[in-house]
């Protein structure tokens, strides 16, 4: 991981691209302004990893109709109530 | 794609408000048509190069109807069950800002859809749907994004039973 200090006003520059600023600090919470292209998404880690980790767990393959086939089919048995509109 | 509304604020610009517009759940798939080919540029989380995909309404083996969709990836193979927000009774809303719209070449939210990515496990009371990551769509443009709305949760129950 490549660590640089920054003061409040400071920013780094990644690839030709994108900025990041610190735009304040108070205590130990930093304020950080990014400026990206609108294709760059910019999340939060905690928020990217969870959701990239629940798409994974949701991601399935060649066998996704079977997998579905018998989900379809526990959920009916399972549960009393539909899950449909 | 700006994350902090303050920074506007703190060069001096007035903020700008990101989230002028809302997105409802509407339907993408004609029922009469089977699938519909869709384009995700920045493809999903986790799975960038994966963009071309077919999306079709996932019909059981024994012929009955179901609320599902698959959304199946047509560059690897990898495909995704999907529902839609208001087959779960809910009044879904996900907020959109015009460089969503751009990205997506649709002029207003009511041209989009969401779509919400299902979780298979192993037991039915786990099956959960995330409505923190949902995937919109214009199905005029046939392309898609998955957005992220924080105050919605990442696992929603399938099934919420009533107390017993």
């Amino acid at each position: 991981m490549l660590i640089l200090s920054r003061r409040p006003g400071e920013s780094v520059t990644l690839g030709d691209d994108i900025v990041v600023t610190v735009v304040s600090v108070n205590g130990n919470q930093v304020r950080l302004g990014i400026n990206a292209p609108r294709e760059v998404r910019v999340l939060r880690d905690e928020i990217y990893k969870a959701i990239r980790e629940e798409n994974q767990a949701a991601a399935k393959a060649h066998e996704q109709k079977r997998e579905m086939d018998d989900a379809f089919k526990r959920l009916r048995q399972g549960s009393g109530e539909s899950t449909g509109e | 794609m700006m994350l902090s509304n303050d920074y506007a604020k703190d060069r001096g610009k007035a903020p700008v408000s990101n989230y002028a517009h809302a997105v409802v759940a509407g339907a993408v798939l004609d029922r009469h048509l089977e699938e519909q080919r869709l384009f995700f540029p920045v493809g999903i989380l986790g799975f960038p190069e994966s963009r071309r995909y077919r999306l079709e309404i996932y019909r059981p083996e024994d012929g009955s109807e179901s609320p599902f969709l698959t959304l199946k990836c047509l560059d690897q193979d990898l495909s995704f069950a999907l529902i839609y927000p208001r087959s779960l009774g809910l009044d879904y809303r996900v907020p959109v800002n015009d460089e969503m719209l751009d990205a997506l070449s649709a002029t207003s939210a009511a041209q989009l859809s969401a779509l919400l990515i299902v979780t298979l496990r192993e037991r039915i009371k786990d099956i959960s749907v995330n409505l923190q990551g949902p995937l919109v769509i214009n199905s005029a443009s046939s392309l898609g994004l998955q957005l992220v709305v924080e105050h919605y949760p990442l696992r929603y129950p399938l099934i919420q039973r009533s107390a017993e």
